[in-house]
């Protein structure tokens, strides 16, 4: 009984100190130079004066569509081909893919600036969107969870008359949805607060998200970097917290066979 | 259920945020000075006849000491402050010494007090 309670106690101090830098960010939100020990004019100016708070937070948005935009669906396609179909290489290709998963950003950043500069896309928005959205994170997730589709399932379908495509869109898709939920969730979280890639490929300060400017920047935010931080955070915890069902879900079925 | 409260939700949110975009974009417009610019030419100031790196009109020059000057200067539409000497002076143009980026314009007037690194938007071109 005793140690529960101290488990319970340790858990709580360990929850404390992860909470403590956002509320560290949400005290230091609700000051501002002025009169007022609490005061919202951080959110007002944030939300009425700060052009380069809506520039950031829009390049943040379309980086983030764009990249799911690509990822998911092609990480759809490559995890149902790995778990229902064998092919020459498959196995080489499959741990090809395990390897670029768990291989640190700057590891390739070097190959993936030399490719950039030669295709000319270095310093577009391009040069962040492409090399995320084909990740290899989302295809391995999907593999694992597409794994436990029964076989028979499959082919009833293709005695019922369906293609391969047909059985993937009608068949293997709609049973994958937790598993899809928790990739478009974790793709989005690594892309909305994507910093590393920004700040090697990019160079105009109009192209950059959020995250970099308010780490890079904190100037042109005249005071209101606090505020413009929680408010760039709302939108990953209103994904989180309609989607957490489906992303636990979808992590232990994916990830424990 | 839950998909459609989630999706309303971030449209919402989103829908939220473009309209900020919009009314910050006004706000921005209305509060930012207005600026009349004049570019520094170089030229010669009679009677002397030299060459001079800088000229501008004096108004351009505000007196911040004993034969010291602050000027502000626009680049990527904010002005700032630099300081500036005055090395020769005739009908109303100064030639001065100042450590200004070249082909930057020089603020004539401004519809507003200036700080530096503020936001402007220069709403005429004075010619020499």
């Amino acid at each position: 009984m005793h140690l529960k309670k101290t488990g319970w106690w340790l858990t709580v101090g360990f929850a404390l100190i992860c909470l403590l830098p956002f509320a560290g960010v949400i005290a230091g939100s609700l000051r501002y130079p002025g009169p007022l020990p609490v005061t919202l004019e951080q959110y007002g100016r944030a939300l009425l004066q700060n052009m380069t708070f809506y520039t950031g937070f829009w390049n943040s948005c379309w980086n983030t569509v764009l990249i799911l935009a690509i990822n998911i669906p092609i990480s759809m396609l490559a995890g149902f081909g790995f778990s229902q179909y064998w092919f020459p290489g498959k196995d080489a290709l499959y741990w090809l893919y395990v390897v670029l998963m768990l291989m640190p950003f700057q590891a390739v950043v070097v190959p993936q600036y030399i490719i950039l500069q030669k295709t000319g896309l270095l310093g577009s928005r391009w040069a962040v969107i492409l090399p995320c959205a084909f990740s290899t994170f989302a295809a391995f997730l999907l593999s694992q969870y597409m794994k436990g589709i029964s076989r028979e399932l499959l082919d009833a379908g293709r005695i019922d008359g369906l293609g391969e495509f047909a059985l993937f869109w009608k068949l293997a898709a709609p049973l994958c949805r937790p598993a899809v939920t928790a990739a478009v969730v974790l793709v989005f979280f690594s892309s909305w607060s994507m910093v590393e890639q920004p700040v090697v490929f990019l160079d105009e300060i109009s192209r950059f998200p959020l995250p970099v400017l308010l780490s890079r920047s904190a100037a042109l935010f005249d005071g209101t970097a606090p505020a413009c931080g929680i408010l760039f955070s709302i939108l990953p915890i209103l994904l989180y917290r309609f989607c957490y069902n489906d992303l636990v879900e979808g992590i232990s079925l994916g990830c424990v066979k | 259920m839950k998909e459609k409260k989630l999706l309303s939700w971030i449209a919402g949110f989103l829908a939220a945020i473009a309209f900020c975009t919009l009314l910050c974009q006004k706000v921005n417009f209305l509060l930012c000075p207005e600026t009349a610019v004049f570019y520094p030419q170089q030229t010669s100031l009679e009677p002397d006849g030299a060459q001079y790196e800088t000229v501008l009109p004096v108004a351009c020059l505000t007196p911040i000491g004993v034969d010291e000057y602050l000027l502000f200067y626009v680049q990527d539409g904010r002005a700032y402050q630099a300081t500036a000497q005055i090395v020769a002076e005739k009908d109303g143009l100064a030639a001065v010494s100042a450590s200004l980026p070249p082909d930057m314009p020089v603020v004539r007037y401004s519809s507003k007090p200036l700080q530096d690194g503020v936001k402007v938007r220069i709403v005429e071109e004075i010619l020499p």
